[in-house]
């Protein structure tokens, strides 16, 4: 079974949970994450949920590569995977990824899920006129 | 190597704002100068990754700074975690120049210099030997944002 972990800077994590919340009652496999001007309870925070979960495959969705969240989950993937844990480290989270992905939890395997989260989040970003030929 | 901008920021490496720095200074190389990570190969792989495209990432102790930047060639930013790692850096030899302070979290021991930026006695006092040595100290957050000089009181 697999956690998603949403982390981003400011309020965005709790924006995009929000607004999940209108296409989906149940968003029990997703744990949020932001980045305020606490920079080192952050930090803390993000670390004890990684290496200290009971679940061993973690999905991790983050904003901005080489941002603070991201470099937080980044730095933990050595100490992690010595654990016994599985992690994927994803950027540039959009709703569209995050709506793909729901419907795969509980059951969906780390592989599966990273995969259309990839997918479905770069797909996502399309061009009205472009695909009407204008 | 000409360091064209050096940067306290314990963020060190992060996203879009590098893309601004890099840009605004005309740097073609990032010199990460922090004793733990100089022994962190995996985020020596990961800072790489993070910076833009054209941009080289070398990564080095503070005692081996002043030796690098005679050994390599190109256009630099240095980066420090701490006003402590950055005098240790330069004060020992490196011409004095200006030193921006960017993002210092608050933390235990730390107080307030701006909203940004937070100081412990300790940082305060080697930000001041570096003024003394000649050095321009002062914050500032992003390029287009004010500058704000760094005075002891």
């Amino acid at each position: 079974m697999v956690q998603v972990y949403l982390m981003c800077h400011g309020s965005l994590a709790q924006s995009l949970y929000d607004t999940l919340g209108m296409f989906f009652g149940d968003r029990n496999g997703l744990t949020i994450f932001g980045l305020g001007e606490d920079m080192a309870g952050f930090k803390d925070e993000v670390r004890t949920a990684v290496l200290e979960s009971s679940y061993k495959d973690l999905l991790i969705l983050t904003d901005l590569f080489g941002g603070t969240p991201f470099n937080t989950a980044a730095a933990l993937l050595p100490e992690a995977e010595e654990k016994g844990k599985q992690l994927e480290i994803l950027t540039g989270v959009n709703l569209p990824m995050l709506m793909e992905i729901m419907p795969l939890l509980p059951d969906g395997t780390l592989g599966e899920l990273k995969q259309a989260a990839l997918e479905t989040g770069k797909e996502s970003i399309r061009d009205l006129k472009a695909e009407l030929g204008k | 190597m000409k360091v064209v901008l050096y940067r306290i920021d314990d963020r060190l490496i992060h996203g879009q704002v590098m893309v601004h720095w890099t840009g605004k200074v005309g740097a073609d190389t990032i010199v990460i100068v922090d004793d733990p990570s100089a022994k962190d190969s995996f985020m020596q792989q990961v800072f790489q990754l993070a910076a833009p495209a054209h941009v080289k990432v070398l990564v080095t102790t503070c005692a081996g700074f002043k030796s690098l930047t005679e050994k390599e060639t190109g256009n630099a930013i240095a980066l420090f975690k701490d006003p402590i790692s950055a005098a240790a850096a330069v004060l020992n030899g490196i011409a004095s120049s200006e030193m921006v302070i960017g993002n210092l979290a608050s933390m235990p021991g730390r107080t307030k210099a701006t909203s940004y930026a937070y100081l412990s006695l300790a940082e305060i006092e080697k930000l001041t030997a570096l003024q003394q040595s000649g050095w321009k100290v002062y914050f500032q957050k992003l390029p287009d944002e004010s500058r704000q000089d760094f005075k002891k009181s």
